[in-house]
């Protein structure tokens, strides 16, 4: 998978980076982080989890009997996985910074 | 839903649903959880990102060859298709627009043929329920003659038949509701038996009627269907037990139908037992009962038939006056209820059918002529290995995307088209709020969608694979002969059965203005009516009811603005009314011979005036008429020519009264010898004919008499003649029967053309809508011809190029672009006509004055036609000629 990542892809790193979720968190840890600016759905979080499983970005593992309820999948970001987050991070922070340089975005005090 | 969801993603996305389905489906009903407690609307709106997410995640996706191949080639196709259409929108908008229409149509048609004559009755087993009537011994087949039977035959027939389970018969009973605010007329059944027992469906509170409730004796009670139950008594329980006061009678209500409950008809407020007296139940001459029966088990419909013959024969030989002519008549209830308006409905259905029938046609040929085009891409993916099935497949599945995609347009537009045409359909079809795009009307609409399809895709596929890719690769398009078998035979089919349609639309558009062309027999223009039935202990006694009738009528004729005023037991043209044995006493029949039975109207004095229906001979009725005076009576010309003929000659005119020859002056009686409406009467004139059942029906026979000769009359029908608008003195004329009596309410106020009106609205509602049916098929069968001559004009413009360089003069080339599209054309209206002549045999009972097969009407439609197609065919042929020979040749 290559940069650019597509919203709902950088958003699943993102949650993800902090420690290990199944879907449903991951949906309302990506709604309440964004404010419900990006609110997926269960078709579109699937499908984008199983593109990033198959690139061996994420990696399935069992739920920790914690969580309770119905025995879930939990998805833990791997090592490419974290790496490629941080790439497109990184090239979203110079797409910033030149827009800061336009004057798009007021410049850091 | 989440089923819905699962199946949904199982489908579309089976990778990602194989491997995370399970949580898939877990997450999507958390969520949706968490939406429902925001409100249903936000529930709504998340399964339809939901949904739509997964549609777009199926499109995303990359083909996977380990998944199932079919599918997945499908998938591919269907996408390749929404791309193709997505570069030519206005093709696909067209067709999409055609197909929306044109299935849209079917579905609403289809829903109403579905609720009225496709679904059962929802009573339980209502397939062994059977509407037992007479028929005519002599026409036993025509179902027209089907009639009601006397409480004597209902009994002998309940008691003799052994093959039907139970049975019950009933009445109409129009009555007023009073002490519950404004009095009130509700529609109920009379119930001799308990029909409610034989149709077996529970009541949502308290119980149904027994037999033992129609014991003379027994308290009155009164099942009330659920709406009233809703209205009156605002949905309580405690309705039972309370009191109606139906026709002067306080009844109690012992129960609730369920909603949406109807028996026999289409709206019924209330069933009571009818508790004839004893000598209403023995009588043999009075017929307005139906039998309704339930086939006792393992019976089949032909023993209960033969069974019903044989009772019938008995009781013909026990009472040959009451019953020689008549038979017995068992058919389903189901086909029964529905009869009138069965044959109307299939003509419908069989009409909007035709119109996508050409609807696919002329698809079929857009994408013909877009297959065409395509030949080149075709052969390209033909030559690098396709093989012909899978072209096949990707052009088939391209016309079922388009399909599918105007059927689901289809049920959008035919919710709002079935709704329109409910709210747009005369009043009283039966069992019409039945009619709802319900699941079968979804597989209808999915299954025509489906071979719309198949339709319009096959040939152009089929056409397509057929050629050797090189020979397509080699030769341009423009090089072709011109000819175009399959679309000749499309555009020729097309008109063929446009021509079908205009011809029937013809048919009726004639009968309709030959009905309204129709003399009525009396003025109709500037008169108000109204009814009011004289109800209640007040009116037991015949002067009191004669003395409100003419009470009302001084009234009227007093009001500032009324000429006339008049009161009659019915208004014209809505139906046959009461009719009774018409017996001359001076030619006495033989023993066990049935009198004929005539509609009689119960008139007031100044009747034909107020109704301007014209004397012929002898004198109107007048006050010195009735019971004090020489009772009298009038009858129309019809009935004196039927019983008198000789005396329509003109010689004999005049002659001496009082003789045979003569119906001036004859002496007559009504009803049967041992139940007379009168003990007799002299005829003192003839009056003009008047249709009394419809414009379109030739019943006129009738006796007139006063309302003072038979006081037994209690609904009447008020007329008041108007020299301004009538419905002006609607308030006053409820002033009027509100002073007579507070207790009586009066229904049906409108003014007389609109009651002419309504007794043709069946026949103009099935006009205008075959005839919007054949003028959408003429003007798409156009398009048809015009689209077949334009292709055909530039396949052959290199042809006509040369032509006129070899100096064709420009209308000689027109010509023969012309007439070789009418050469088509002229087949197809052949075709048309003879399909024509032997459908429309199927309307003959539709129309009026006018033949199936009619010679004028053929014509008619044919001309209309050929003038359409020849109009289409000039279109592009003047543009052939326009071009400029030496360009079409230099782009060689």
């Amino acid at each position: 998978m290559h940069t650019p990542l597509t919203t709902p892809v950088f958003q699943i790193l993102l949650s993800l980076a902090d420690g290990d979720l199944h879907g449903y968190a991951i949906i309302q840890d990506i709604r309440a982080r964004t404010d419900g600016e990006v609110t997926l759905t269960a078709s579109t979080l699937y499908a984008a989890i199983k593109r990033l499983l198959d690139g061996g970005l994420l990696q399935e593992i069992d739920a920790p009997e914690t969580t309770g309820g119905a025995p879930r999948r939990c998805y833990r970001i791997t090592k490419a996985g974290r790496q490629l987050a941080q790439r497109e991070a990184e090239r979203l922070a110079r797409a910033v910074a030149m827009a800061r340089d336009k004057r798009l975005l007021p410049r850091k005090a | 839903m989440i089923r819905l969801y699962r199946l949904a993603a199982r489908l579309l996305l089976p990778e990602v649903s194989g491997r995370h389905g399970e949580d898939m489906a877990d997450t999507a009903s958390r969520l949706a959880v968490d939406a429902r407690q925001d409100g249903r609307r936000i529930w709504l709106h998340y399964w339809f990102s939901e949904f739509h997410a997964l549609a777009r995640a199926a499109w995303m996706e990359p083909p996977d060859r380990k998944a199932t191949p079919m599918l997945q080639h499908v998938l591919q196709d269907v996408r390749y298709s929404v791309r193709l259409f997505l570069r030519t929108p206005g093709v696909t908008l067209l067709a999409l627009l055609t197909l929306t229409l044109g299935i849209g149509a079917n579905t609403a048609i289809f829903s109403i043929v579905n609720g009225v004559l496709l679904k059962p009755l929802a009573f339980p087993e209502a397939d062994r329920l059977y509407l037992i009537q007479h028929a005519l011994l002599s026409d036993r087949a025509n179902r027209a003659q089907l009639g009601s039977t006397t409480p004597g035959n209902f009994y002998d027939i309940q008691r003799a038949a052994r093959g039907f389970r139970q049975m019950a018969a009933f009445s109409g009973a129009t009555v007023t509701l009073t002490g519950r605010g404004e009095p009130e007329r509700l529609q109920g059944i009379g119930s001799v038996g308990s029909v409610l027992e034989v149709v077996g469906v529970a009541p949502v509170l308290g119980r149904i009627l027994t037999e033992a409730d129609d014991r003379i004796e027994a308290p009155r009670i009164v099942v009330i269907n659920y709406d009233i139950w809703q209205r009156l008594f605002g949905g309580r329980p405690d309705a039972l037990g309370q009191t109606m006061v139906l026709g002067g009678v306080p009844s109690t209500v012992v129960g609730v139908m369920p909603q949406g409950f109807n028996f026999p008809d289409t709206r019924v407020d209330f069933w009571a037992p009818a508790q004839l007296a004893a000598a209403a139940r023995a009588s043999r001459t009075e017929f307005y009962l139906l039998i309704i029966g339930r086939l006792g088990d393992g019976v089949t419909p032909g023993a209960a038939r033969a069974e019903l013959d044989t009772i019938m024969s008995r009781l013909r030989g026990e009472f040959p006056e009451a019953n020689g002519t008549v038979a017995l008549d068992a058919q389903p209830l189901g086909e029964a209820l529905v009869a009138n308006v069965s044959q109307l409905l299939w003509l419908m259905m069989g009409s909007v059918g035709c119109v996508l029938l050409i609807a696919c046609a002329n698809l079929a040929n857009l994408l013909l002529a877009k297959a065409t085009g395509r030949g080149r891409e075709i052969g390209i993916r033909q030559a690098i290995g396709a093989s012909r099935a899978r072209v096949v497949r990707q052009l088939l599945v391209e016309s079922l995307v388009l399909a599918l995609l105007g059927g689901a347009g289809g049920v959008l537009a035919g919710t709002v088209f079935l709704k329109a045409l409910v709210a747009w359909l005369p009043a009283g079809i039966p069992r019409i709020g039945d009619a709802s795009v319900d699941a079968r009307v979804l597989l209808f609409t999915l299954a025509a969608a489906i071979v719309t399809g198949v339709f319009f895709g096959l040939a152009p596929a089929v056409q397509l694979a057929r050629r050797a890719p090189a020979s397509v690769l080699r030769n341009d398009a423009r090089t072709s002969t011109g000819r175009a078998p399959l679309r000749a035979i499309l555009v020729v089919g097309e008109l063929a059965v446009a021509l079908v349609l205009l011809a029937g639309a013809g048919l009726l558009i004639r009968s309709f203005v030959l009905m309204q062309r129709v003399d009525p027999g009396f003025g109709t223009d500037r008169v108000l009516t109204f009814q009011v039935r004289m109800e209640g202990p007040a009116y037991a006694k015949a002067p009191a009811r004669v003395a409100f009738v003419n009470r009302v009528v001084e009234r009227l004729k007093a009001l500032p603005g009324a000429t006339e005023a008049a009161a009659g037991s019915y208004a014209p043209v809505v139906g046959r009314g009461s009719g009774a044995w018409f017996n001359i006493i001076a030619r006495p029949l033989p023993a066990g011979t049935t009198p004929p039975a005539i509609p009689y109207r119960v008139v007031t004095s100044g009747y034909f005036n107020a109704m301007q229906i014209p004397l012929v001979r002898g004198r109107r009725l007048g006050e010195r008429d009735g019971l004090d005076g020489t009772p009298s009576v009038v009858i129309s010309e019809s009935l004196a020519r039927r019983f008198w003929p000789s005396s329509q000659d003109p010689s004999r005119q005049g002659g001496d009264a009082g003789t045979a020859a003569d119906p001036i002056g004859s002496q007559i009686y009504l009803g049967a010898p041992d139940n007379k409406l009168f003990a007799s009467a002299t005829i003192v004139g003839i009056v003009k004919d008047v249709k009394l059942a419809g414009l379109g029906s030739s019943l006129t026979d009738a006796v007139y008499g006063l309302n003072t000769l038979m006081p037994f009359w209690r609904n009447f029908t008020y007329t008041v003649r108007t020299s301004a608008d009538p419905a002006g003195l609607a308030p006053a004329v409820r002033q009027i029967v509100r002073e007579a009596d507070p207790a009586l309410a009066i229904t049906s106020l409108q003014a007389m053309t609109d009651i002419v009106r309504t007794s043709v609205a069946p026949a103009r509602a099935s006009m205008l809508l075959l005839t919007l049916f054949a003028g959408i098929a003429m003007l798409m069968s156009a398009v048809g011809v015009f689209g077949v001559m334009s292709y055909t004009v530039n396949l052959r413009a290199r042809e006509m190029g040369i032509r006129l360089a070899l100096g064709a003069r420009p209308a000689e080339v027109r010509r023969m672009v012309v007439a070789d599209g009418m050469k088509q054309a002229a087949i197809g209206v052949a075709i048309g006509l003879g399909g024509a002549v032997w459908l429309t045999r199927l309307m003959t009972t539709l129309l009026f004055g006018v033949r199936p097969g009619d010679p004028l009407t053929l014509a008619t439609a044919a001309v209309l036609l050929l003038a359409t197609a020849a109009l289409a065919c000039y279109l592009p042929a003047r543009r052939a000629t326009s071009v400029d020979p030496l360009i079409v040749l230099r782009t060689e």
